[in-house]
Parts: C-alpha cells; sequence; structure tokens
C-alpha cells in the first residue's frame, strides 16, 4: 500500500486561457482531503490532471505510488464521481454494467446490484430518468462496484438537496471503513468538508493558497470583529474585510492576532468563512 | 478481450438505444433497390448507409460527455480509436450480410438475376466507398468533434470525386491498359485497408491533440 494516495508537485497546466501555477499538495492513504476553492479556481483543471486527462505544462503527478500519465490501467483504482453523469442518457442502469463492466479486472456485478438497490435506483431506469442525487449514487455505484481505492469527486454535491449531500457524507464515511481507502473531495460548498475532511486544500486563480490538515487550518486563522473604527490602519495584514455602518469583520493568521490593537471579539473561524474570506482577498 | 475489443464492445453498446432506427435504416434502404429493379445494388447500398451509422458513436458521445467517460477508463486513448475503426468494420460486414441477405430475397421474390460474381466486384467496390469515406470522415471527428466536423465531412469526399471525374474527361481512354479483374480487386482492398491504417494512425495523433 503506497503511502500517498495522491501528490502534485510544483504543477503548471493550461485549460484554455486559464493557467495552473505551481500547483503542490498531498494526500495520506487513509484519509479525505477538501479541494476548495471559487467556481473558475482551477479545481476541475487540477483533477483532470492527476486523472491524466490534461497533460501539465510542468511538474510531477503521483497517483497511488506511480506517476502519472501512465499505464491507464492504474485506474482500475480510481473512481470518479462529477456533477453530472458521462454514461449514454438512453442506457439503462444495466447497460451501463453491461458497457463497463469489460474495462475492469476486479468489476463485482453481485455489488452493483446490491449498492443500485440500497440507493433506490431501479436497474431498468434510463440515466436520463434519474435526478441529480440519484445520478450522483449512480456514479458512485459505479466506483464501489470495481473496488477503487480512490475516490475523485469533483463537486458531487453542487445542485444537491440536504439530505442528499448528507447521504453522500455517510457514503463516503462507509467507503472509508477500509485503511487503504482515501478520497478527494472537490467542491465550493464547504460545509460538506466539516464533518468528513481530515485536510483542506484551497485553491483560486489556479494557485493554491493553503494545504493542511482541516484542523491546522482550522487553527491558522481567527476572525475578528470590530466596531466601525477598529481595524482602520491594522497592523496585521486581514483577508476578507468587511466594513459596515456598525463595524467590521476580517479574516486573520492567528499569529498576527497579538499585533491587532482594539476592543476586538475574537473567535474561531468555520472552514467555510475562511475560504469566503481568503477567496475574496486578492 | 483485449482494449481495442472492448473499445468496439462499447460503441457497439453506445449505439444500441438506438437500434430500431439502424434497422430501419438497414431495412428500407435496399428496398430502393427494388425501384430500380436491381436487387445486386442492395448491399452496396446498406454497405455505403452504414457509414452513417458508424457516426453515430461520435455524436452521442458528443452528446453525452462521453469523452470523460474514456478518459476514466482504464485504457489508452489510441485503443479507443482503433476501436472506432473496428467498429465501422464490425457494421461494414453486418451491411453486407444484411444487404446481400435482402437482395437474394428481392431478386428471388422480382424473378430477377442475381450473379454471385456481378455481387463479389459490387461488395469490392462498396467496401472502397466505406474504406475510403471512413478514411476521410473519421480524422475530421477526432479533430473537431462532431457537431464541427460534419459540416465539413463531406467536402473532401466531393474534391476527390471532381478530381475524378475531371481525370476522366482528360486522361485518352485508349492509352489505359487494366490489370485482370483479380489484380484490381486486389489493388482495391489493400489500398483501401492501407489508407485506414493510415487514417487510424491520423486520428489517433488528431485526437490526442483535441483532448490533450
Amino acid at each position: 500500500m503506497s503511502k500517498t494516495a495522491l501528490a502534485l508537485r510544483h504543477v503548471d497546466a493550461t485549460r484554455g486561457t486559464f493557467h495552473l501555477r505551481d500547483v503542490t499538495f498531498d494526500l495520506p492513504t487513509g484519509y479525505v482531503m477538501g479541494f476548495v476553492g471559487p467556481n473558475g479556481a482551477g479545481k476541475t483543471t487540477t483533477i483532470r490532471c492527476l486523472l491524466g486527462m490534461l497533460r501539465p505544462d510542468a511538474g510531477e503527478i503521483e497517483l497511488l505510488g506511480r506517476r502519472v500519465p501512465t499505464d491507464p490501467d492504474l485506474l482500475q483504482d480510481v473512481g470518479v464521481v462529477l456533477d453530472h453523469t458521462f454514461f449514454v442518457d438512453d442506457w439503462r442502469l444495466t447497460d451501463v454494467e453491461r458497457a463497463l463492466r469489460p474495462f475492469y479486472g476486479r468489476w463485482d456485478s453481485t455489488r452493483y446490484r446490491s449498492l443500485l438497490d440500497g440507493f433506490g435506483l431501479d436497474p431498468a431506469h434510463k440515466v436520463k430518468e434519474l435526478s441529480r442525487g440519484q445520478s450522483m449514487k449512480l456514479m458512485i455505484a459505479v466506483a464501489l462496484s470495481h473496488d477503487a481505492r480512490l475516490l475523485v469527486l469533483d463537486e458531487p454535491t453542487s445542485g444537491l438537496d440536504p439530505v442528499a449531500r448528507d447521504e453522500l457524507v455517510g457514503i463516503l464515511g462507509e467507503f472509508l471503513t477500509a485503511d487503504d481507502h482515501s478520497v478527494l473531495f472537490s467542491t465550493h460548498i464547504t460545509t460538506d468538508l466539516e464533518r468528513i475532511a481530515d485536510y483542506v486544500t484551497f485553491i483560486r486563480d489556479g494557485q493554491v493558497m493553503a494545504s493542511s490538515t482541516k484542523d491546522d487550518l482550522l487553527d491558522a486563522y481567527r476572525l475578528v470583529r470590530g466596531g466601525p473604527d477598529d481595524l482602520l490602519d491594522p497592523a496585521a495584514p486581514l483577508a476578507g474585510a468587511r466594513r459596515t455602518s456598525t463595524g467590521v469583520e476580517a479574516l486573520v493568521r492567528t499569529a498576527d492576532l497579538s499585533r491587532l490593537e482594539g476592543n476586538l471579539l475574537v473567535e474561531a473561524p468555520t472552514l467555510d468563512q475562511i475560504v469566503v474570506k481568503l477567496g475574496g482577498a486578492r | 478481450m483485449n482494449a481495442v475489443a472492448r473499445m468496439t464492445q462499447l460503441d457497439l453498446r453506445t449505439v444500441r438505444p438506438y437500434r430500431t432506427q439502424v434497422v430501419i435504416l438497414l431495412i428500407l434502404t435496399p428496398l430502393l433497390a427494388a425501384l430500380w429493379r436491381q436487387p445486386t445494388v442492395a448491399p452496396v447500398m446498406v454497405m455505403v448507409m452504414s457509414v452513417f451509422v458508424a457516426a453515430y458513436p461520435f455524436a452521442i458521445a458528443e452528446k453525452n460527455d462521453l469523452d470523460t467517460l474514456y478518459g476514466v477508463l482504464p485504457i489508452r486513448r489510441r485503443a479507443l480509436v482503433a476501436g472506432r475503426y473496428w467498429f465501422a468494420m464490425v457494421l461494414v460486414v453486418i451491411a453486407a450480410v444484411v444487404g446481400t441477405l435482402i437482395g437474394f430475397a428481392m431478386g428471388a421474390a422480382m424473378g430477377l438475376p442475381f450473379g454471385c460474381v456481378e455481387l463479389g466486384y459490387l461488395l469490392v467496390a462498396a467496401f472502397v466507398i466505406v474504406g475510403v469515406l471512413v478514411s476521410v470522415q473519421f480524422p475530421l471527428y477526432f479533430a473537431l468533434g462532431y457537431t464541427r466536423a460534419r459540416l465539413v465531412t463531406f467536402l473532401p469526399i466531393f474534391a476527390v470525386m471532381a478530381v475524378v471525374i475531371l481525370a476522366m474527361d482528360v486522361l485518352p481512354k485508349d492509352s489505359i491498359t487494366l490489370p485482370s479483374p483479380a489484380v484490381l480487386v486486389a489493388i482495391a482492398v489493400v489500398g483501401t485497408v492501407a489508407l485506414l491504417v493510415a487514417s487510424v494512425a491520423i486520428s489517433a495523433r488528431l485526437d490526442a491533440r483535441r483532448v490533450r
């Protein structure tokens, strides 16, 4: 078992007019990484590089201990879930299995049927008849039926209702009971990650702004609030400062907290607040 | 099963939901031969029509984002490209068999002759037409995608036809000595296969350029 589920080192890539620059982060095997950032930040481009679907201009990528691009057989161990299905609309769910089974050495038909049953999906239904939540479950059923060790989820929860999002978290929790299973979960809905992410990588404008354990990231920042006259000339850099007639709110590095003056209210931020504030800071 | 065969099978499964349209196309087309009272033309017509069906996977893939599916499958893109050509060849063989059976039945029902030698030459001619069409059209589909390519896929065919017609007018007919029919058939088959092989190589490069 490889110690690292995935690693990107100094990756530069171009997709149209968009550029990834010096993207570096890694996920140890057995953990969940939340890959967060606003729309258009570079999450999908990074994932395409990771899966070998986009060739980087520079840098190194490792997936389950092997360099990418490599023998595509490596993808036997990777399950991919996107915010939309990539199957023929007119396939029935039985057709999905028939089409994909020949490509995977460890495909388990019994497990596929059992997962569909567990997710409440009728095998006779067509792909185009599925709701957003059902489509996401179908892709997870496919990923789990070929015994993937790494799940790569790209915005799987966008457009899902809270119940379906909660179900996904439950499914991922079950997947992670095996020691060698890992998850990269790209999303801009950070509340999905509060419960399950062990690591968080934050990307903006094609550059990684922060990558660490979730707890370290939460400890690294504090949310400060003050009156309208506070923090007018702060002694430490503020991120995403929002000033209204009644006061000011901003994110500050915990290490810089002692440099700030005034009657400030200091709180531990949520992941969502960190992403919003850092995402807005330029 | 090797990777190319798996991709061919995936293409067959991709068009399977639309089999009713395909069957109607395969059955209705030779009926035109009945109107001409030429049953031996039936297999040629079905084979040429099969080229339209051979483009279905491109259209369906574009509509359903199957490029992403191909990207996450544990398979090389080159296998996808080769698999699609084999898919076209499988269709051509099916079309030849179906067309021949319909032609035989039509000939028997209408009391018209259905010469086996003539049929053989026509099948080879149809294979050449299909081979040229596939060899020209598929690289365009791989390079541009179905929607953009379909606007231009027939332009090279018209260009080739125009050159042939002009050449026939210009060349002195008496001075051309044709080889025996058997040699002509061999040249046609080998030439078409060579064209297809070259087309696969070009498509693989163009596909890699489009996807990466």
